[in-house]
Formats: structure tokens, C-alpha cells, sequence
């Protein structure tokens, strides 16, 4: 089979012409930095899904990141949470959602390497954009649609959320899984409505940092 | 021609078989000439014998023979010529007389199997066209049992079926959306979520399958980015013929066709009906609805040919398809589950009338009208009380008027120029009214052969339309050919893919998530509404600031070899890059007051295929072959690979962290596959009349979907696992009548949940009776 080393010649070039197109990076190291993780907060989980223009408001879930728990709902007009969470919406506590001092950005980054909250940028919660930015692509999720899996809220890699808190206390989070139980999002299991885990349910890390100043 | 009578070829035969017995008897002579089919022009070195005697002769270079000394009798006088379909003529040659003879081949090319009329619009030789073709001839088609063009098109080396919405088909790395599939030279229409579904097309009637890689925007407009699968249907021998088939496979799978034809001097007429059912299969047993559902499906495709003189010739065709399937499906409501019936049905027809005029040899004309439409209706309802649960149609027409004209003015050069007008309409659940949209274009091509080794093909297209921005295709090929071992060919040009319906027209709100999609031509109109309505909390882009959209388009570069060292050996190999902008996706216009977005359609993305597609061929024996494909295909999102460059991609590696995607991480588009290739072995054995065809079929990894929320592909989740699958056919003729073939295709059962197309294996039988009986 002489001929075979024919055949693959000009496929060797073109793997050897292919490949140059492309250059490795190095991925940096993360530095492991101890963290706060909040897992399956549920977030208006008992909404039946159906038109939103007939839908009843939605009921929000107040959660606290200097207290790491769920605040009552009767406390929603106080400082005691930081952030509210209703389907893929969060809240801060403050402009129009609420009492405190409240405000948020997202930068782009691995959640352990930012050592220092950002001096500016922060957004209050507003009539025409809340801090956290809604919609696929636009704040911390993804949504499928017809992609694989189909209509799926995943977390976006890499997008951190910087907050104040209702109190001024710096804060960093990261949102891993908007699904009960963490799940793996790449299995049959995950992709087929049947067997999804209920949605509405949120996994986050989060640092928070009680001494006023920026440093994680 | 003087004695038509059923029993005439057979007397001929036996006549001619007699004849050395009357050798002794009065000669006479036949003369004539032998033209090409469409240009008219002479056809030297044509072969020229009268069957069953030793007397033969060969064409001069102005067509013209002679035979003398012939003794008087009947004779059957077969033309042959490399490229060309023999020729059969019943010749009565008398004492003393000059028989005169005018031969056109055949008056189509519908049987031949080394012209090629897609890539230039007018029929060359394989060898002269400079650009890469394939062609798939009826005995591949036949040899492999196929029922539909996706099966055949599957086995191709380079090409990939991919299920999105129907059997869509992939060419160097561009999907379904960006190949035009022609049926005689006009486009199938009728897409679902960008998808020309090829399980529509029967592949029972087929003479040939022309296959064009890169773009050919240049002759025929949008969609033909990445390539043009030309399907040719079976033309008529002289005389009556036709066929009768069955065959059966597993899943209750039946497939019925019949096809009868007759052909003389000046009519040419036939008709074809098939029918398709099976009983579906389903992957999934714990739900309800199958994974493919039950259906039938009918063709019937009648064609006519009359040639009402020397220089005029009407040709008219026509096709009508119709499919219904029907399913059950569970869905919840108010937290129970409810059952519902589907009915999905979808049709589709065209009308193809073609006057053909040549005044003389050097010049033709054509006028094309083509009238085409394509629906589908699809209703849910409830099983309990059989009220409609949702019911949606789409009806699309297309009708394109067409001059073409080529000038044949010498070896050399050949000219070709048309116009065309179209207008195209839809009406659907999604759209407002019925939309209807025109166009006005013109191309021209210049084939040029300096010498014997040299081709070259430049032309151009120039679509003017109503709802995008005007486009301009180019094309440059150039062809050289030093020996007959070797044969190089280059090509660039430039491809478009107008905006879709949907990415005009969607006016689409998601009932359950509240977000709004419109298309570029209703999204002020409708954006203003919603603000009307107070539904609208913040504008991102004022609709009065966009940009009028514009197709998508590419430049492309292909580049060939072929060679033939010997006889029974042949390689090629063809590298490929295409350079995609403007492709179209939705982004953010509006925010809404419920917290979701209205979006709409933009050119932003830009996108890159390249590869390279090789193929060998190595006759081992006679009659036995053993053939081999590969293609390497490398395929990229320059603004996703610029990000992760970038260092602003991230994922979260198997101990939950998150760390940047790396360049070598970045695994290109989803959908394709790095790797693909194919093994055949093909063995014919004619002492018992069978033939064996064994394929393997090998598919590599290919990225499902983005599972980690950055969307890019990146992560070993996100790849679907490679396989193989090997299918079996053997054919046997009995007589020169009957032929049965049997086979398994998938023969060892390979089914993935990532392809629904795999139906697992599938045994099957069948059997064709032809019938062929020329008349002089």
C-alpha cells in the first residue's frame, strides 16, 4: 500500500498548516481562597410558568450575605438583606428595591483572583436597569433556547458580581448553578425536561468582606 | 424509422446477427455526422459499428462517417463516444443507396455521466471544469439500496447529515442554510429552521447527482455559500421504458415506486409516483411521543420534452410532494398531564415550463419560468374532547422567470449571460399578512480554453432586492491540466445567503418567558407598538439608527488535485477556506417592563471553515474497488476565538473553580465534526451478476451544545462521542429484467442519543423489475 503515504502527505501539510493557526496560552493557576457557599436558595420557585402578563407579582426570596441566611419576608423594607432573588432577577438592597446602600456591578474575571472590589461602577437598582442586568448574555446567565440543553439557564463562567451591601460592606459572588442540587448540566439527565431538577434554585459562592474596606 | 412496430428492435437484431449470411448479396453505403447534444458541435473520434458484424468506423473531426460495402440488410448501428450515452438506430441499408444519418447523441444530458452542467450552467466535460464536482451516478445510488438523497449524500466524503429540524446537510463546515439543493437545475424550496430536509427527496427517480463545493452565488444567487447539490432526474431512452420497485425494511418501512417513459424524434415523455411509509421508531420509550413518528409520504413528478423543430424545443416539468405524520404528545397543564394528538403534514410542488431555442449551432436561448410552493400545517389537539390545542401553517411561493443564453462561438470561448426576476411570498402563524418580496438579477460567465491544458471561469451575479442590501458574486477558476495524470484546479468567489423569513419577518413573543423577537423589516413598526402600550421601559438602539441588513455573505478559496497515476488508481484532494461575515443573530433592542428583552436580527458574527477533503480509489481486482475518504475540518468564531485570546472566556474546571479557556481548549463551531472519513469496498461479480457494497462511515466528535454557560465550545462535556457505522448491500440481477438487492444498513446497531437519526439496524430487501423496449 505504497499509496497510502500519498494520501496522507498533503493531509500532513495541512494538519502542520492548520495547527500554526493556532497558539497556546498558559491558564493561570487559581489561588484558593475560602468562600461562603449559599446552595439551593430557592428564588419564587413555586411559580407555575404561563403568560407574564397574567402572572401574580413575583415573590421574592431575601437573603442576607453578612448574615449567610434567608431574611423574612416581613423584613423586605429593612436593611437586613443584601440581595433578592426571583426567577433569574436579583435585587439589591437599594435605590428603588429597597432601604440600604445597595449597589452592584459585573466584571469579568476568576472569582479568587479579584483581590480588590472596584473603587466605581457601581449601579443602583432603577427604574430603567437594575444593577444586576437581566436578559441572555447581558448579566450573569445564559439562556439556551433551542441550544443543547434546550432552554437552560446556566451560569456564565467568569462573570463575578461586586456588591455593596444594605449596610456598605463590600461583597464578591459568583452564581454556579440556577438548578436544584447543582446539577451537571451536560448529561441526558439534564437536557430531558422530564428528569431536569426544578429550576429557581440558586448555588453561589460568595466573599464578604466586614471590615469596610475593598480587599477580599 | 419507416417500421415502428413493437417486434421491430427484436427483428433487427435477429437481421443483423444473420448478416455475415448475406455478405455475398449487393452493398450499399451509410453516411452521417454526429453532433453534440447541446451545442450542436461536430463530436469527433465517435465510435460507429453495426452490431453483430466486424464493420465499424470512427468520426472524422467535422462529425462526419461513412461505411461502404455494406451488403443490403437491416442493421442495428450503435454510436458510442467516451462521455456520451451510446447510441442504438435501426439502419436498412439497400443496394446501391447512401443511407444519410444525423446523430445528436442524445438530446439531453440527462444520462451522461462525465458532462457536468451545474458548475457552468451549460454542459462540459467533467475534466473542463475547474472547480471541484462530484458526480453520483444511478448504479452508486442503486448499488447502495438508498430510498432518500440523505442516505446518499451521507456516504460522500466530506458531507454530514445533521437532524436540526429534518435531515439538513453539511459542506466544508457550513450547515443546511447555506447549500441550495436544485432539482433539475431549479431550487428546492422550503426550510424549517434553516434546514432543506433531504428526506423529502426520493432518490428512486434519480439519473445523477451533481455536487458543487464553494460558493456558486455567482450563477445562482443566495444560499448557494457553500455549495449546490444538483439533483438531475432520469431522461428517456428512445423507445418505451420504465421500472416497477418495492422494497421493505425494518420499523414497518415500505417504499413503493413506478416510473414509465417513452421517447421518439420529437416527443419525450414520462411520468414517476412513489410512495413512502414507515411506522417510525422511538428512542425514548419513556415518553410518549416517538422519537420518529409514523408517516406517509407521496411523490409524483411527470416531464415532458417536445421538439417542435430543429431550433425550438419545449420542455415542461413538474413535481408534487405531500407528507403527513402523526404522533402523541404530553404536556402540562394546571400540573397535570395532558394528552394531545399532532398532525403534522407538509407539501410541496413546482412547475418548471422551458423553451429552448437555437438558431444555429453556436447560440442558445432559453426561457425558464419557475412556479414553486411549499406549506406545512401542523395541529395539536387535545385527545379527551378533540379541541385544538395550537394550530400553525406556513405557505411559501416562489416564481422566478428566466432568460439564459450562451454563445458557443469555438473551442475556445463560451459565453454565457441572463436575467431573472423573482418574487417570493409567505404567509404563517408567526408572520403578520402575507410578506412578499422580489428580486432582479443578472450574471455572465466567460469560459475560456487557451490551450488544451488550460480552463478558466470568471463570471459574476448581481441580485438586486427589495428587502436587503444589493449583492455582487464573483468568480474566478482556473484550471490546468498538464498530462493526463495529473489535473490542478484553483478557484475563489464570493457566496451570499439572503436573510431568511424569519430574520424579515418574525413578530414572536414567548408566551411563558415574556422576551419578543421581530424580524429587521417589522421591528420599528412593532417596537413602537409595545412602547404604546407602555411595555417598554428603556430603548438600548433606536430602530430609526439601524442599518438596512445586509445577506450574509463569504469569500471563498478552494484549491485541487486530482491525480491518476495509473489506470486503476486515483487521488483527490481539495483544500478549502471559507471566510463568513455578516452573519446574522439577534441581539438586545429594547428592554422590556417585565425585565426581558426585545431582540432582533444584526450581521456581527463572523465565522471561518477550512480544511481539506481527500479521496482514493484503488481498483484492487477487476470488479473489486476499495475506496477511502477523509476530511480534516478546522472551523472557528473569530470574535469568540479573538475573547478567549483575549483571556476573557472562562469556565469552571472539574473541581468547580473557574480558569480561563485557552485557544487550544477552543473547539471551533458546534456541530462539527474535527474528523470524518469512510471506507468502501465495492466487489461486482459479473459471471453470477451480483454485486456486494460495503461502507463504513466514520463521524468524529462533535460539540452538542454549550453546557457551561460561556458559549463556546470548550469543555470535554460538550463533545458528543465519534462513531462508526458500517452498511451492507448486495444486489443480484436475474435476467436482464429483474434485479433484487438486500442489505443492513447501521449493521451493528450504533445509536447515540446525540444523533436521533440513528434509528438502530435496519435489514432490507427489495425488487425492481425494468422494462425497456426501443422502437427505431
Amino acid at each position: 500500500m505504497k499509496y497510502l503515504f500519498h494520501t496522507c502527505y498533503p493531509l500532513f501539510f495541512a494538519l502542520l498548516f492548520l495547527a500554526a493557526c493556532s497558539e497556546d496560552e498558559e491558564a493561570p493557576t487559581p489561588v484558593a481562597l475560602e468562600v461562603e457557599e449559599a446552595t439551593d436558595i430557592p428564588a419564587d420557585a413555586d411559580v407555575v410558568s404561563g403568560d407574564p402578563s397574567q402572572a401574580p407579582p413575583p415573590e421574592y426570596t431575601f437573603y442576607s450575605l453578612e448574615q449567610g441566611a434567608i431574611i423574612d419576608k416581613a423584613d423586605s423594607n429593612s436593611t437586613q438583606w443584601d440581595i433578592a432573588l426571583a426567577g433569574t432577577t436579583i435585587l439589591v438592597n437599594g435605590g428603588i428595591s429597597g432601604p440600604g446602600q445597595g449597589a452592584a456591578q459585573i466584571i469579568e474575571g476568576i472569582f479568587e483572583e479579584i483581590e480588590e472590589a472596584p473603587e466605581s461602577g457601581y449601579q443602583t437598582d432603577s427604574e430603567s436597569e437594575l444593577a444586576i442586568p437581566g436578559g441572555s448574555g447581558n448579566g450573569w446567565y445564559t439562556y439556551t433556547a433551542e441550544g443543547n440543553p434546550p432552554n437552560a439557564i446556566l451560569p456564565i463562567p467568569g462573570r463575578v458580581i461586586v456588591l455593596r451591601t444594605a449596610e456598605g460592606n463590600y461583597a464578591k459572588m459568583e452564581i454556579l448553578s440556577y438548578y436544584a442540587g447543582n446539577p451537571d448540566t451536560s448529561t441526558e439527565e439534564f437536557a430531558s425536561f422530564q428528569t431536569r431538577p426544578d429550576d429557581r434554585y440558586y448555588t453561589f459562592n460568595y466573599v464578604i468582606q466586614t471590615d469596610g474596606s475593598r480587599n477580599f | 424509422m419507416k417500421f415502428i412496430t413493437l417486434c421491430g428492435w427484436l427483428s433487427g437484431l435477429l437481421i443483423a446477427g444473420f448478416s455475415p449470411l448475406l455478405s455475398m448479396a449487393q452493398s450499399g453505403a451509410i453516411s452521417g455526422e454526429i453532433r453534440h447534444p447541446m451545442t450542436q458541435l461536430p463530436v469527433a473520434d465517435a465510435n460507429i459499428r453495426l452490431k453483430g458484424t466486424d464493420m465499424g468506423s470512427s468520426t472524422a473531426a467535422d462529425g462526419g462517417f461513412l461505411l461502404q460495402q455494406i451488403p443490403e440488410g437491416t442493421y442495428q448501428l450503435i454510436v458510442s463516444h467516451v462521455g456520451f450515452s451510446p447510441w442504438q438506430q435501426k439502419v436498412t441499408v439497400r443496394s446501391g443507396q447512401t443511407q444519410n444519418l444525423r446523430i445528436s447523441l442524445t438530446e439531453s444530458a440527462e444520462a451522461l455521466t462525465d458532462v457536468v452542467v451545474t458548475a457552468t450552467r451549460t454542459e462540459r466535460s467533467v475534466d473542463e471544469v475547474p472547480m471541484p464536482v462530484q458526480v453520483i451516478t444511478e448504479e452508486e445510488i442503486e448499488r447502495i439500496g438508498s430510498l432518500r438523497l440523505n442516505e446518499v449524500l451521507q456516504e460522500q466524503t466530506g458531507l454530514q447529515m445533521i437532524s436540526d429540524h429534518g435531515a439538513g446537510l453539511q459542506m466544508q463546515g457550513l450547515s443546511s442554510d447555506y447549500i441550495l439543493i436544485l432539482i433539475d437545475g431549479e431550487p428546492v424550496i422550503g426550510r424549517t429552521a434553516g434546514t432543506t430536509d433531504l428526506t423529502r427527496l426520493t432518490v428512486n427517480n434519480i439519473a445523477r447527482i451533481e455536487i458543487i463545493r464553494g460558493p456558486a452565488s455567482s450563477l445562482y444567487g443566495s444560499e448557494a455559500m457553500a455549495g449546490v447539490v444538483n439533483i438531475i432526474t432520469k431522461g428517456n431512452e428512445p423507445g418505451w421504458n420504465g421500472n416497477l420497485g418495492a422494497q421493505y425494511r425494518s420499523f414497518g418501512t415500505w417504499d413503493t415506486h413506478a416510473e414509465a417513459g417513452y421517447r421518439n424524434d420529437k416527443l419525450s415523455t414520462r411520468i414517476f409516483v412513489n410512495r413512502l411509509s414507515s411506522q417510525g421508531y422511538d428512542l425514548n420509550p419513556e415518553t410518549i411521543s416517538q422519537t420518529v413518528a409514523p408517516y406517509q409520504a407521496y411523490t409524483f413528478s411527470p416531464k415532458v420534452t417536445y421538439r417542435m423543430n430543429d431550433q425550438l424545443t419545449l420542455r415542461l416539468s413538474g413535481r408534487y410532494f405531500r407528507e403527513q405524520r402523526e404522533d402523541e404528545l404530553d404536556i402540562t397543564q394546571n400540573e397535570t398531564a395532558v394528552r394531545l394528538a399532532s398532525e403534522d403534514a407538509q407539501h410541496d410542488w413546482n412547475v418548471l415550463p422551458i423553451l429552448e431555442y437555437r438558431p444555429t449551432d453556436h447560440h442558445k436561448l432559453q426561457f425558464r419560468h419557475y412556479a414553486a410552493g411549499y406549506g406545512t400545517q401542523s395541529d395539536l389537539i387535545y385527545q379527551v374532547d378533540g379541541q385544538t390545542y395550537d394550530a400553525s401553517y406556513f405557505d411559501q411561493t416562489f416564481r422566478r422567470s428566466e432568460v439564459q443564453y450562451d454563445w458557443y462561438r469555438n473551442d475556445q470561448h463560451v459565453i454565457t449571460g441572463g436575467l431573472g426576476y423573482l418574487t417570493e411570498a409567505v404567509e404563517a402563524t408567526r408572520y403578520d399578512n402575507t410578506n412578499q418580496f422580489t428580486s432582479t438579477y443578472a450574471f455572465a460567465q466567460y469560459q475560456w480554453q487557451p490551450t488544451d491544458r488550460w480552463n478558466v471561469v470568471g463570471g459574476g451575479r448581481f441580485d438586486a432586492h427589495s428587502a436587503y442590501a444589493n449583492r455582487l458574486s464573483p468568480k474566478l477558476a482556473i484550471g490546468y491540466h498538464p498530462n493526463d495524470h495529473i489535473s490542478l484546479q484553483a478557484s475563489f468567489g464570493g457566496g451570499y445567503k439572503a436573510p431568511d423569513f424569519r430574520q424579515l419577518l418574525l413578530a414572536f413573543t414567548n408566551p411563558v418567558a415574556g422576551y419578543s423577537v421581530f424580524g429587521s423589516r417589522v421591528v420599528a413598526e412593532k417596537l413602537a407598538a409595545l412602547e404604546a402600550q407602555g411595555q417598554i421601559q428603556t430603548v438600548l438602539i433606536d430602530p430609526a439608527t439601524i442599518e438596512e441588513i445586509r445577506a450574509e455573505s463569504s469569500l471563498a478559496y478552494n484549491v485541487g488535485v486530482k491525480l491518476k497515476p495509473g489506470k486503476s488508481f486515483t487521488l483527490k484532494a481539495n483544500l478549502f477556506r471559507n471566510d463568513i461575515q455578516d452573519l446574522i443573530e439577534t441581539s438586545p433592542i429594547a428592554r422590556k417592563t417585565n425585565g426581558q428583552h426585545v431582540f432582533s436580527y444584526f450581521n456581527y458574527a463572523q465565522v471561518v471553515t477550512q480544511g481539506i477533503e481527500a479521496q482514493a480509489d484503488y481498483e484492487l481486482l477487476p470488479g473489486f474497488t476499495i475506496g477511502a475518504g477523509y476530511q480534516y475540518l478546522d472551523t472557528r468564531d473569530k470574535e469568540a476565538y479573538q475573547q478567549i485570546k483575549n483571556g476573557d472566556v472562562f469556565q469552571r474546571n472539574e473541581n468547580n473553580q473557574t480558569v480561563r479557556v485557552t485557544t487550544a481548549a477552543y473547539g471551533g463551531l458546534f456541530n462539527r465534526s474535527r474528523h470524518s472519513g469512510n471506507v468502501k469496498l465495492f466487489y461486482t461479480n459479473t459471471r453470477y451478476d451480483f454485486s456486494v457494497a460495503l461502507r463504513g462511515l466514520y463521524r468524529g466528535r462533535w460539540g452538542m451544545g454549550d453546557f457551561n454557560g460561556n458559549s463556546v465550545l470548550d469543555d470535554e462535556r460538550e463533545y458528543a462521542d465519534g462513531y462508526w457505522l458500517f452498511n451492507l448491500a448486495v444486489h443480484k440481477n436475474l435476467g436482464e429484467w429483474l434485479r433484487l438487492e438486500s442489505g443492513v444498513n447501521n449493521l451493528f446497531g450504533q445509536t447515540t442519543a446525540n444523533e436521533p437519526a440513528l434509528a438502530g439496524r435496519i435489514f432490507f430487501a427489495g425488487i425492481q423489475w425494468n422494462f425497456n423496449q426501443v422502437t427505431p
